[in-house]
């Protein structure tokens, strides 16, 4: 059984939008920092950053740093801001990222998306790191067949060469996939059951109630 | 029960079924024959989804009607296609989602979808795979699993299409008992379409020979005999020594071993058991501990493109290593990267390619592609050529073509089939615990 304070995907999911929308209400950096320390420690203590983000927000505090007109005082603050609400967006769509997409497709069919896209957005999540896996392999078979992969112009070789045995693929992938699909009669009526329904809790409704007041809160405040 | 009378299938302007004749109704019934020879054409028709292709006369009937007036969806819900590879024809995220797919898209309940589930789970025996992803499935579990998502439509007839050629000795064992099982268990008629018959053939109460396009019935197969070839070993010309290598857990736990010229060492073991990381290390793909030589030289610090030209490889799905637009520079790719002199024509007709010269090496057959696969790497004339799975969907023919191409050559290959490593490899090892074991065969 799934436990009572378990937040449904999808109200995850709203979550994480009204969460951006108030990072871009509020402009007092005290409560922004407060907001970007939510997901940030939610983040770090599961999951490990990379450093690509870290120094690409450098860079983004850098830049506003330097473009901004107006004081030192002001600079700063201004870039922080920046940063604050491009770390919150990163780290609380980083967090989504790493709930079970199945779970969300499915929330999102049991809200009336119809299936044929709920499905194909399953789909896409099950040929992707298929496709990343045969990506990797083309670009080993071009090295073994003495393609140099290194600097600019091997670059463009690689796409070159990467492009057909990607396509054939993945048009054979295609092939199959149809006749597995339509094999089991997907498509054959306009609506199909779901083995888990997909349920809303009392909490889930508790917490929507509280995201909305606190949108309406941030919004009042910032007037 | 599905009755086919005088089938003949057309397209383009060549016949690919004549005059078929076959009767399927509660049996299990194998059918084998050369790759290209129309099986899996055979296939496709049955199952309803070659009806607007190509050109047909005769019938097939399902339950005595005509099946290109019976709607697809309510054929695809009697006869049920598995297919080759078991990787395409998942399609969802976890093993009961995947099970459920066909019931959930007829709209069943769901206390009945997980009834059907739990039912076609324990006939494949698989009811310790409920919990799991697919994606973490071994080759044999996903086609467990494929076979269960099919199993659970409850359907008449099963058309397996050469269903364990992605697989291991031990699974396709394996799952060749599944197929008896789900004959005997669930009642259900199964039409096998494989070359390797040896596993199934005692059970199948017909077995069919496909020769070109036509069905003969056959009591007792011949057995295939490959014809190897001797070798004069030479010096060393690979040596690993201890060669370690983990992922999360440990792959390759001190490996060693020496390939001398002219030797062809088989590589065999259960899937996952790491032989295709065994070949990625050797290639310097991966960062590995212990040390690799090659003609006495260590090729621990070079990278991929300084060892290219000495090492060969040719990797398991041809479409991934074809790279060229017509047959001739395709062949000639490696060779040109290398800029090594050489007239491919001879190659390209020992290949039996040569007339194929032109064409794009997309359209040639699986077979063919493998074959132009490994021309390409014997354009530069490496010391050593790995080869991983090259005889999968390979039928006898073109096994024996694979391997007279590959004669006088030093290889070390990963293989499945005992009688291909037992006729043509001068030592077999089996890679278990991370180790190589030699065996006898």
């Amino acid at each position: 059984m799934r436990s009572s304070f378990r937040l449904n995907s999808l109200t995850k999911f709203l979550t994480v939008a009204v969460y951006c929308v108030i990072l871009f209400i509020v402009d007092d950096l005290v409560v922004l920092a407060g907001l970007f320390v939510i997901p940030f420690v939610m983040y770090v203590t599961r999951f490990r950053v990379s450093r690509f983000v870290m120094i690409f927000a450098v860079i983004i505090f850098g830049i506003n740093a330097f473009f901004i007109e107006g004081d030192l005082s002001y600079k700063v603050e201004y870039a922080l801001r920046i940063v604050l609400r491009f770390l919150g967006i990163v780290f609380s769509g980083m967090l989504f990222s790493r709930e079970d997409p199945n779970e969300f497709a499915h929330a999102l069919m049991n809200c009336g998306l119809p299936y044929r896209y709920g499905m194909t957005m399953v789909l896409t999540f099950r040929l992707i790191p298929l496709f990343s896996t045969e990506s990797m392999m083309i670009k080993k078979a071009q090295m073994a067949r003495g393609i140099n992969l290194e600097g600019v112009s091997s670059l463009l070789n690689s796409v070159r060469y990467t492009f057909f045995p990607w396509i054939y693929s993945a048009l054979e992938r295609a092939d199959a996939l149809t006749l597995s699909m339509e094999g089991r009669c997907f498509g054959i009526y306009r609506k199909r059951t779901f083995r888990k329904q997909s349920v809303f809790s009392l909490f889930d409704y508790a917490w929507i109630l509280f995201m909305a007041a606190a949108l309406a809160g941030a919004g009042w405040w910032s007037l | 029960m599905i009755e086919i009378r005088d089938y003949s299938f057309k397209y383009g302007d060549r016949w690919i079924l004549r005059n078929i004749n076959l009767t399927v109704d509660r049996e299990l019934i194998v059918i084998t024959g050369k790759s290209g020879s129309g099986k899996s054409t055979l296939a496709l028709s049955i199952a309803g989804f070659l009806r607007d292709t190509g050109f047909h006369t005769g019938e097939i009937l399902f339950s005595s009607s005509n099946i290109d007036e019976v709607d697809l969806f309510e054929l695809a819900q009697s006869i049920g296609m598995v297919q080759q590879d078991p990787e395409a024809q998942i399609c969802t995220l976890n093993v009961e989602d995947e099970i459920a797919f066909g019931l959930e898209n007829l709209c069943f309940s769901p206390e009945e979808v997980q009834q059907r589930i739990d039912w076609a789970l324990s006939i494949v025996g698989g009811v310790h795979l409920k919990e799991r992803e697919t994606r973490s499935l071994s080759g044999g579990e996903k086609q467990k699993v494929a076979i269960a998502s099919i199993l659970a439509m409850k359907p008449e007839v099963i058309i397996f299409d050469e269903p364990t050629s992605n697989l291991d000795v031990e699974t396709t064992k394996e799952i060749m008992r599944v197929i008896t099982k789900i004959k005997g268990k669930a009642n259900i008629s199964a039409l096998v379409i494989e070359h390797k018959w040896k596993h199934i053939y005692k059970y199948a109460d017909h077995f069919y020979e496909m020769k070109d396009g036509t069905l003969v019935r056959i009591e007792t197969p011949v057995d295939i005999h490959y014809t190897g070839y001797m070798r004069e070993v030479g010096e060393p010309v690979l040596e690993l020594k201890n060669v370690t290598f983990s992922y999360d857990d440990l792959i390759l736990d001190g490996v060693n071993l020496t390939v001398r010229e002219n030797e062809v060492v088989g590589i065999m073991g259960a899937n996952g058991s790491g032989k295709t990381t065994l070949l990625m290390c050797i290639m310097n793909f991966l960062n590995y501990e212990g040390d690799i030589l090659i003609n006495n030289k260590s090729i621990r610090d070079k990278k991929t493109a300084e060892i290219a030209k000495d090492v060969g490889i040719v990797f398991q799905n041809p479409n991934h290593q074809i790279f060229e637009n017509t047959v001739r520079k395709e062949a000639c790719f490696a060779a040109t990267n290398f800029s090594v002199e050489r007239d491919i024509t001879p190659l390209l007709a020992d290949a039996g390619l040569q007339e194929y010269q032109e064409r794009n090496p997309f359209r040639l057959s699986y077979g063919e592609k493998r074959r132009l696969n490994i021309v390409s790497v014997l354009s530069y004339d490496p010391a050593v050529i790995l080869l991983d799975e090259p005889f999968i969907g390979q039928d006898y023919e073109n096994v024996q073509k694979i391997m007279d191409l590959l004669k006088g050559k030093t290889c070390v290959m990963v293989l499945h089939d005992p009688f291909i490593a037992k006729a043509f490899c001068t030592r077999v090892f089996e890679l278990r615990g991370g180790k190589l074991h030699e065996i006898k065969l």
